[in-house]
């Protein structure tokens, strides 16, 4: 197993290094820009306060979706094994299917561990260049975009070892997504329409601050009725992606 | 493990495709021997040799692998077993040095000192990508990495097609060194029958998924003969007597099963003995309309 570990180590490092040379520059100019605001020509421009906040949240958001896209998603591995013929060779080694499947979900599971240290990291310059105070929420949106990234992985990882073309995979999660995003949408919709409803006398913009409200509120209920479920539908998802890749390495899919 | 006699042990395997079975298949391959594969392309030589490595599933019958049962005890088997296929299984991105890191950590008796040894020997570079290496290189770089973990059984599809005749007979060489150790055993699927010539100490040959033949090499090539005669002399051989017979205007060319016996029989015929080819050609054509 160590050896596929290297393996995939091996594979990934270029995309690794280029990826994380990319994150650094950009760590580089978010720190010119916050120093600017700061000490700089920017830190006399008028309403330097919400364009400070508006770079902080920007900076912080990106170099968190760039870490986890660099180190939590296959990008073609599973793939470049088919085109290899390296799935051929795997299924002539001493190895367990479990053990074949777990390198794959291992990969991922580290990236998000090394796409979550990054993105703390920034934060954590970020707070000290800019001297703000810690709050939990950028941690929890960076939780929060990590395991998308995880369970878009979660996916694909499954997908590919069946279809062996990570463009079919994508395809399906497309559809999964629009199911998703379809649902979301009603979801707004009829949650404004409930809302305008029992408020028809709000004027138009009085009445979308409050709606968001309203719907911010009802997400926090939510979330403190049903948190707990979350990282239990989160293991059960890595638990199913990895009994399914399981289940078609045992296909020998080739 | 010590206790077997045959490496491999195939019994009544089938197969069913849309268009192709693998139909009962059952040989041996005796411990510290080299048994050639022949058939022609789609013969269902690739289909015996993943079904031996547990990378295809048969509908029926099983294969023992030093007396193990290929998908029960398929990892304990694997440690001991090497596969050599017809294009190169690595990524083309990786060189000589990473695959060194790759199957230490993955075969409990890789020896890095073989390996290099190995490489050495083939003139291969260490840090050169794969995707720069010849075919020959590539061939040479799978036997170097299948014979560096201490592997007692190769099994090898079409390993050397497509190779020069100098670097098929440096493989082949290395084959033969191979089994100076008696708990060495090969199998090899190739349809260039003159490398098994060479090298096989059995053969067993193979079409549309049914086995034809099996058996010693030796066995086979002097049983067998080339019956050269008139188109009117051919007329008084017996068809039970022969496998099938090629028929042109300047006579017949007749292959018999029972060397010895057809020349009793028919005396005064010229009988010339038979390649392993040849053997294939009038076993495989027997029932086309040009032979008889």
């Amino acid at each position: 197993m160590r050896g596929l570990i290297y393996k995939e180590l091996y594979l990934s490092r270029k995309q690794w290094i280029m990826g994380g040379a990319l994150i650094a520059g950009f760590i580089l100019l978010e720190l010119l820009v916050m120093f600017s605001f700061r000490y700089g020509n920017l830190a006399d421009i008028s309403g330097k306060e919400s364009s400070v906040d508006v770079c902080f949240t920007l900076f912080s958001i990106l170099v968190c979706i760039a870490a986890y896209a660099v180190f939590e998603s296959d990008n073609g591995g599973i793939e470049a094994d088919f085109k290899a013929k390296w799935n051929l060779y795997g299924y002539t080694l001493p190895v367990s299917e479990y053990k074949l499947a777990a390198v794959k979900t291992g990969r991922i599971a580290a990236g998000f561990l090394t796409g979550t240290a990054i993105s703390l990291l920034n934060y954590l310059v970020l707070l000290g260049v800019t001297g703000r105070g810690f709050e939990k929420v950028y941690i929890y949106a960076s939780l929060a975009i990590g395991l998308i990234f995880l369970l878009v992985a979660c996916i694909v990882i499954p997908l590919t070892y069946r279809f062996k073309n990570e463009k079919i995979s994508y395809g399906i999660l497309a559809i999964v997504y629009a199911a998703v995003m379809w649902g979301i949408s009603s979801y707004m919709a009829d949650f404004q329409k409930k809302f305008t409803e029992a408020h028809p006398d709000m004027d138009e913009f009085a009445s979308d601050e409050e709606m968001f409200r309203a719907l911010a509120a009802d997400m926090k209920a939510f979330t403190a009725h049903w948190g707990w479920a979350l990282p239990l539908m989160i293991s059960a998802v890595i638990a199913v992606s990895y009994l399914f890749t399981v289940r078609m390495i045992r296909k020998r899919v080739m | 493990m010590s206790e077997y006699t045959n490496a491999i042990e195939i019994n009544g395997i089938t197969k069913r495709y849309d268009g192709f079975t693998l139909d009962n298949v059952s040989f041996n391959v005796a411990r510290g021997s080299i048994m050639g594969f022949i058939g022609q392309n789609g013969a269902g030589k690739s289909t015996t040799i993943n079904t031996v490595l547990n990378i295809i599933k048969p509908d029926d019958g099983d294969v023992k692998i030093f007396g193990l049962d290929n998908r029960t005890d398929e990892l304990e088997i694997k440690q001991q077993l090497s596969a050599v296929f017809d294009e190169l299984p690595f990524h083309d991105v990786l060189n000589a040095n990473a695959l060194n890191n790759i199957l230490k950590g993955v075969f409990e008796g890789w020896s890095s000192e073989t390996y290099f040894e190995y490489l050495d020997r083939f003139q291969l570079p260490r840090k050169k990508k794969f995707g720069q290496f010849s075919k020959g290189m590539k061939m040479k770089l799978q036997i170097a990495a299948a014979l560096s973990h201490g592997a007692k059984l190769l099994v090898m599809d079409e390993a050397t097609t497509g190779l020069d005749p100098v670097v098929r007979n440096e493989i082949l060489d290395i084959f033969l060194d191979f089994l100076q150790d008696e708990d060495h055993s090969i199998l090899m699927s190739s349809h260039i029958t003159t490398d098994l010539e060479k090298v096989a100490d059995s053969v067993t040959f193979i079409d549309r998924g049914r086995i034809l033949l099996t058996g010693f090499k030796d066995d086979i090539l002097e049983s067998h003969g080339l019956l050269k005669c008139t188109r009117r002399d051919f007329k008084d051989i017996e068809p039970e007597d022969f496998v099938s017979a090629r028929v042109t205007d300047f006579g017949a060319e007749v292959m018999v099963s029972d060397r010895r016996a057809a020349a009793k029989k028919y005396g005064g015929a010229v009988i010339d003995s038979a390649t392993l080819e040849e053997i294939m050609l009038f076993y495989v054509n027997r029932e086309k309309k040009e032979w008889r």
